[in-house]
C-alpha cells in the first residue's frame, strides 16, 4: 500500500509506549497494532485527531505517501 | 436445525450404504416370474396376470375400435411419457399416486405385438407409462441405455442428497461456532448453490434422454400412435432445484458483500 503509517516513528520521538498511546487515544492495543503494522483499511477522522493530540503532531507526520515501483513504471 | 440435519445425514448414509445394497441384492436374487409386458392399467381394471402376452397379430384394440377413431386435428391429445421403470415391490404405492395424478391410457403395450395408442381421454392429458419389472432377468430385457439411466438417476439423487445434507450440516456447524459472515460459510453456501443447480440440470438432461430412449424403445417394440396423439417429454419437477440453486447463489453473493463490509468495519480504526 503506498500510504505508510509512521505512528511508530512518532512514538519513538515522543518516547511513548504502545500501551500509553492506546490509553491516551482510547483505542485497544489490538487496533493500534493493526494501525502500526499498516493492515488497517481505513482510519476515522476522530482517531486521527486523538493520535495527533496524543503525539503532538500533524496528520502528515503520521501518514506518508510513498510511490511504489509499479506506479513509477506507469509514468 | 443442526440436530435435524445431523440425523438426516446419518439416516441417508444408512440408506445409501446399508439398505440400498441389501435391497439390490435381495431383488437380484429374487425368483419372481419374469414378465416383459409393458402395460398401462385402466381405471377400475383388474390386475392383469404378470407375463400375459399378446400374440404378434393381436392388437390391443380391435379393428372396429381403430376404424371408429377419426383423426381429429383440432382435438389432438398431448401424451406425456413420464417413463419410469419400477421394481415390482414399489408398485402398490406407486399405482395409487399414478391413479390420483394421471389418467391411465386405454391401451396395452406388448413387445410381441403391434402397439396402438388411441386418442387420449382428454386433450392435453398427461399419462404415466410404467414398466413394471419383477425380476432381474426381466429388467435386463430393457435397452441398455434405459437400464443405465434408470440406475443413474436414483443414484445421482441419493448421492447429491447426501452431499447437500452434509454441506448443510457443516454450514450450520460453522454458523453456530463462528457466525455467518465468514469466508468458510460463504464458500459452503456457494457450493450448496452449485450442487442444487447441478442436480436440477442433470435431472433435466436425464429426463429428456430417458424420454428419448424410451420412445425409441417403444417404436422398436412396434408402437403405433393415432394422429391425434402427440408425444412430449414434459418438464421434470425436480429441475426446479436449478432455480433453488440460483436463489442460493444469489444469497451467497449477498453474504460475500456482507463479509466484505464486516472486514472493512473490523479494519477501520
Amino acid at each position: 500500500m503506498p500510504i505508510v503509517v509512521n505512528v511508530d516513528v512518532m512514538m519513538a520521538r515522543r518516547k511513548m509506549s504502545l500501551t500509553e498511546l492506546a490509553n491516551r487515544v482510547g483505542i485497544t492495543l489490538a487496533n493500534l497494532s493493526i494501525l502500526k503494522t499498516g493492515k488497517a483499511k481505513a482510519i476515522r477522522i476522530e482517531t486521527l485527531e486523538a493520535l495527533c493530540r496524543a503525539l503532538d503532531c500533524q496528520p502528515g507526520d503520521l501518514l506518508e505517501y510513498v510511490e511504489t515501483e509499479l506506479e513509477l513504471v506507469d509514468r | 436445525m443442526q440436530r435435524l440435519l445431523t440425523m438426516l445425514f446419518y439416516g441417508e448414509l444408512l440408506f445409501l450404504f446399508v439398505l440400498t445394497p441389501i435391497g439390490i441384492v435381495l431383488f437380484v436374487r429374487s425368483t419372481h416370474p419374469t414378465s416383459s409386458v409393458i402395460r398401462v392399467q385402466k381405471p377400475g381394471e383388474p390386475e392383469a396376470d404378470q407375463g400375459q402376452q399378446l400374440s404378434k397379430t393381436q392388437s390391443p384394440l380391435s379393428k372396429q375400435q381403430r376404424n371408429n377413431e377419426e383423426p381429429n386435428s383440432w382435438m389432438s391429445s398431448y401424451l406425456e411419457i413420464n417413463a419410469t421403470v419400477n421394481p415390482y415391490w414399489r408398485h402398490v404405492r406407486y399405482t395409487k399416486w399414478a391413479t390420483f395424478l394421471k389418467t391411465p391410457l386405454p391401451v396395452r403395450i406388448d413387445n410381441t405385438s403391434a402397439v396402438y395408442i388411441s386418442k387420449a381421454p382428454s386433450a392435453s392429458s398427461t399419462h404415466h407409462l410404467e414398466y413394471r419389472w419383477s425380476s432381474w432377468a426381466d429388467f435386463r430385457t430393457l435397452p441398455l441405455r434405459v437400464i443405465l439411466l434408470t440406475i443413474v438417476y436414483p443414484l445421482l439423487t441419493i448421492v447429491l442428497t447426501v452431499v447437500i445434507t452434509y454441506m448443510g450440516k457443516r454450514l450450520f456447524d460453522g454458523i453456530t461456532q463462528r457466525g455467518f459472515f465468514e469466508q468458510q460459510q460463504v464458500s459452503r453456501l456457494t457450493t450448496i448453490g452449485w450442487l442444487f443447480m447441478g442436480y436440477g440440470l442433470s435431472e433435466f438432461i436425464i429426463h429428456v434422454l430417458k424420454f428419448w430412449y424410451v420412445r425409441t424403445a417403444l417404436l422398436d417394440y412396434g408402437l403405433v400412435m393415432s394422429p391425434t396423439v402427440r408425444l412430449g417429454w414434459g418438464w421434470p419437477a425436480g429441475s426446479a432445484t436449478f432455480f433453488v440453486g440460483a436463489v442460493i447463489l444469489t444469497l451467497a453473493h449477498v453474504f460475500t458483500y456482507g463479509l466484505q463490509l464486516r472486514q472493512e468495519h473490523e479494519l477501520t480504526i
